[in-house]
């Protein structure tokens, strides 16, 4: 009987496997298909590859001053113009993404690692530890978001690393919240039941069933949240804690432009440009991504 | 209802103590010396010293927690700043109106903006109005709210000189920035969410048996599927509020205005433990009222999250009672 | 209009209790000296087909389909989900969704009005009021934040607008105990009914205005068992005590035999067999209805099998080309493949659309000797 319907067990997860494999097909030629996704996922590639790329790219050293080209408006040497420094300010752009996208990135990776492990804790155990959790993030969100991380910045200290963990702190409950969910409704399912009938283990169970499951949606939410955590961290370092100057990070440049707002907005423009086309292609892209995986949502 | 609203309003205490702890542990654990940052680098020893057991930061974390909660919860007293002397209830009295005028305003301003432009895109879906609805609405949340103030900054104040760029000398004019720079992100969200809530109303059934019952379609549209389509848009103002009080907090560097953001961060640079307690306590009752407030607008419209709020047992019986005695 | 035909049904005309009433036997209606005892059509619809259209592919959805229905009368459209039948319902209704669908080509007579072609004013004068509707699904059918009162009323005032908030809603407490819900609860909001309930004022909504003809699309799928006998008994009293004619659409062949005069079997958008329902059910002749009989249970017969019609109903949007039933039909031959397939008259309204009915015949008759 158990060897009967291990096998029928097996046998259904075989066909998944089949299924997901010419699903995933599907899903990249919904993909392609999408117009605005594709651009919006070629725009980040092209602005994430200047990142990496950025010594090749960029025509200046982003520290490089020179007093004598102090305040320059956009030329073709120049093509955004240079700061009260004399820097190059495309070339402090491009460098920028470097801090902004992995900013956006890590905390993205950090806060749904983080919020995977917290809620598959609080699914699988239930019950008293399941409360205590969820409680914890009742009262988290009485705190406005931004308030929380602006504190937590402060205790930790500005840099990459500190600005990363606090920027992930605010992610990991919304995650949280939905894997536990899953977990609670998958739980109950029948295809669980029947693989507790053959002995699986729960914590198995979760591994194997809910935590792929339950993937889309994780990673449609952790794509979106780049674009967020990067403006997020803009507006950290815009108010001096995240990245400080002299490093080149868009937020910390606007906030080091926004002194000569008046005389030279120019300096301004470029980081808001760049911030603004990152997390645009982003959030494009993301919504693709949603509606390839599951076209029902499209309207 | 009423035991309700008692019960969720009971509830907001325990939160306030938890978050009250987290953000002292926070603060305690923030380094620098509060008495190093007050007196400066200049005072003596026994000054510091002095003046750390003034401010009593020299007992143990658990006697300074306590003595927070005590004065907090038996006194109900914020207590003093420790940087300015001043009483911290009465500087957040004289702060709050700034930052409540620009939340409350650009939140509403994007509800009217954004409800109507949600429902035309749904209207006429596909359309060329819903295609310029979800090009811009999506454009414009992409851009965080503080580029757009300084974008607007230096179009509107510094080039066209129609707007002061700068603080809350000139009434309403000095609020105009302001409030569009954290609206606009607003009511493009609230835009997104009322065409997708329209769409679902109008693909339900009861739209359509509502058609098959001789309802014109303006009718439909507007009388039968608009209210029920707006239930859910009073969640994502009650988000947009949160959002735009997160907004706020950064405009008010920029614009250099006096409320409660300004506020907050001058404390948290100047390690002013009780000024910053006192934000995050007076914020976090805040949130806690607006969304009680939510829930019970949404109970108020809404039959069905009113019956779940309605003590259930008795009710259910009855329910339960009739459902058999009719069918029988 | 609407007294006119109360004034018939005082003369006697087709009253349920009238011993001239024969809904039963259509066949013999024509006795009596050619006196037309069916009486006019009200809804005649000829050569109807729907499309929908969904980016380049396209749905035929309903084909060519032809059926009338007098006054008083109940014709049920019977066939499996996917064949077209709450199509035909929405396209006599004029509440196809706006994009993709399309009437492309028939004619829907009602009281004279081509309703394909009427202005949408004039067509919502005749929703809800002329043609009314019940839905499948009560819990979705009913606003949910709305009292169920607010609900029938409104109805009653958008089709009599001379009437006071007071009146309608004097009216529609009327209709409601009709339908069975007590005057005390003509406030309550629809999720504090049971599913049976929310059908019942569904139904009073539907017959609210006195209506012609009520589309009744799968009217007590969504109900329990034991309730769809009671909804049902319901609805048909009432509409035959209103001399209201009725299109059903059901899958369900109990409840064809229980309560309709016609019967209309459809298969992937096409009527391929149509008659009363003594015809087709003591006779009936296209190789799916025997297969749709077939399938049903039946505690006479000693055979112990239920006999499935084989195979899956084809896609709406990928029907084959011939008769669309050939591919899962035991008497299909090569004619079936391809082309048009005639329409064979078999005596008083029954007709059939089938190239091997003698074939059929003669199965089935060797079946039932065996």
């Amino acid at each position: 009987m158990s060897t009967d319907t291990n096998a029928t067990v097996q046998g259904t997860v075989q066909e998944e496997s089949v299924k997901k494999q010419s699903s995933f097909r599907e899903f990249l030629k919904r993909l392609a298909k999408n117009k605005l996704a594709l651009f919006g996922g070629i725009v980040f590639l092209l602005i994430c590859l200047t990142a990496i790329f950025a010594p090749l790219i960029a025509p200046y050293d982003y520290q490089a001053m020179d007093m004598s080209n102090k305040y320059l408006s956009p030329s073709l040497e120049h093509l955004f113009g240079t700061d009260q420094y004399g820097r190059d300010i495309f070339s402090r752009v491009i460098y920028g993404g470097r801090w902004s996208l992995t900013l956006g990135v890590a905390s993205s990776i950090v806060s749904t690692v983080l919020g995977i492990i917290v809620g598959s804790i609080a699914g699988y155990f239930g019950g008293k530890v399941d409360s205590v959790i969820m409680r914890f993030i009742d009262i988290l969100q009485c705190i406005p978001g931004i308030l929380l991380t602006i504190c937590i910045a402060s205790v930790l200290g500005t840099g990459l690393f500190n600005t990363v963990l606090a920027m992930s702190f605010g992610g990991i409950w919304g995650t949280a919240r939905m894997l536990r969910g899953q977990i609670l409704t998958v739980r109950n399912q029948e295809y669980v039941e029947a693989a507790k009938a053959t002995n699986v283990s729960e914590a198995r169970i979760i591994m194997k069933y809910v935590i792929p499951n339950s993937i889309q949606p994780i990673i449609v939410q952790a794509c979106m949240g780049i674009g967020g955590t990067i403006m997020g961290a803009a507006g950290l370092s815009f108010l001096g804690l995240g990245i400080q100057p002299p490093m080149p990070e868009w937020g910390a440049m606007l906030n080091d432009g926004r002194s000569f707002l008046r005389y030279y907005p120019n300096m301004l423009f470029a980081p808001m440009i760049f911030i603004a086309l990152t997390v645009m292609s982003i959030s494009f892209f993301g919504d693709g991504l949603r509606d390839a995986m599951d076209p029902r949502l499209k309207e | 209802m009423v035991r309700y609203v008692i019960r969720r309003l009971l509830i907001t205490i325990p939160i306030i103590i938890a978050v009250v702890i987290l953000v002292f542990t926070l603060l305690y654990f923030t380094p620098g010396d509060p008495a190093v940052m007050i007196l400066g680098s200049s005072a003596s020893t026994e000054e510091l010293d002095a003046y750390r057991e003034y401010l009593g930061i020299d007992q143990p974390y658990i006697v300074q927690l306590g003595n927070y909660l005590y004065q907090l919860f038996i006194k109900l007293d914020l207590g003093e700043s420790w940087v300015y002397r001043t009483n911290i209830t009465t500087e957040l009295a004289n702060r709050m109106p700034y930052t409540a005028t620009i939340c409350v305003f650009s939140v509403l301003v994007g509800a009217l903006i954004g409800i109507p432009l949600g429902v035309m895109a749904a209207v006429h879906q596909d359309g060329i109005a819903d295609k310029i609805v979800l090009v811009l609405s999506s454009v414009l949340s992409c851009i965080p709210n503080f580029c757009i103030a300084l974008f607007l900054i230096v179009v509107f104040a510094l080039n066209l000189g129609w707007l002061p760029a700068y603080g809350t000398t000139e009434g309403i004019r000095s609020y105009i920035l302001p409030c569009v720079s954290i609206m606009i992100g607003g009511f493009s969200g609230i835009a997104r969410q009322m065409r997708s809530s329209m769409l679902e109303v109008i693909r339900s059934d009861y739209v359509t048996s509502a058609r098959a019952q001789g309802f014109s379609r303006n009718s439909v549209y507007f009388r039968h599927a608009l209210p029920n389509a707006l239930i859910p848009i009073i969640t994502i103002l009650g988000t947009q509020f949160a959002a735009g009080l997160g907004g706020t907090l950064i405009l008010e560097t920029i614009f250099s205005i006096p409320g409660l953001g300004l506020y907050v961060q001058g404390s948290i640079s100047k390690r002013d433990t009780p000024a910053v307690l006192g934000c995050v306590v007076f914020l976090s009752i805040l949130f806690c009222l607006v969304m009680l407030g939510i829930d019970l607008v949404y109970a108020a419209v809404d039959p069905r999250i009113r019956a779940q709020y309605e003590e259930g047992s008795r009710r259910h019986h009855r329910r339960h009672g009739r459902k058999e005695s009719a069918e029988a | 209009m609407k007294e006119e035909r109360f004034s018939h049904e005082k003369g006697g005309r087709h009253g349920p209790h009238d011993k001239n009433y024969h809904p039963h036997h259509p066949e013999g209606a024509h006795d009596n000296a050619g006196h037309h005892v069916r009486g006019e059509d009200l809804l005649k619809v000829s050569n109807l087909s729907v499309e929908y259209t969904a980016g380049k592919k396209i749905t035929h959805a309903v084909n060519n389909v032809s059926f009338e229905i007098k006054r008083g009368e109940s014709l049920a459209l019977v066939g499996e989900s996917g064949c077209g039948k709450s199509t035909i319902a929405k396209a006599v209704l004029g509440i196809l969704p706006d994009r993709g669908a399309r009437i492309s080509s028939g004619e829907m007579l009602f009281e004279g009005k081509d309703l394909a072609t009427i202005p949408e004013k004039e067509m919502e004068h005749i929703r809800g009021n002329k043609i009314s509707m019940v839905f499948q699904d009560p819990m979705t059918a009913l606003n949910p934040v709305k009292r169920i009162l607010t609900q029938v009323s409104a109805v009653i005032r958008l089709h009599n607008p001379e009437l006071s908030k007071r009146e309608a809603e004097d009216r529609a407490i009327e209709m409601l105990k009709t339908v069975g819900i007590t005057p005390d609860r003509v406030r309550d909001y629809p999720h504090q009914f049971s599913g049976g309930q929310q059908q019942r004022v569904v139904v009073a909504i539907g017959l609210s205005c006195n209506p012609e003809l009520l589309l009744a699309d799968e009217p007590t799928t969504a109900l329990d068992v034991t309730i769809q006998a009671q909804v049902l008994d319901m609805m048909t009293e009432l509409i035959r005590e209103r001399n209201t004619a009725m299109l059903l659409i059901t899958h369900n062949l109990g409840i064809v035999a229980e309560t309709c005069d016609y019967v209309a079997v459809l298969y992937g958008g096409e009527i391929v067999e149509y008659g009363s329902k003594r015809e087709v059910f003591k006779n009936p002749s296209h190789p799916y209805t025997i297969g749709l009989f077939g399938a049903l249970p039946d505690i006479n017969s000693e055979s112990t099998r239920l006999k499935p019609i084989d195979g899956i109903m084809p896609e709406p949007s990928d029907l084959p080309a011939g008769c669309k039933f050939h591919t899962r039909c035991p008497y299909a031959t090569e004619c079936c493949k391809e082309g048009p397939v005639p329409v064979v008259e078999l005596g008083g309204t029954h007709r059939c659309q089938c190239h091997n009915l003698e074939a059929v015949r003669a199965a089935n008759r060797k079946e039932a000797a065996v």
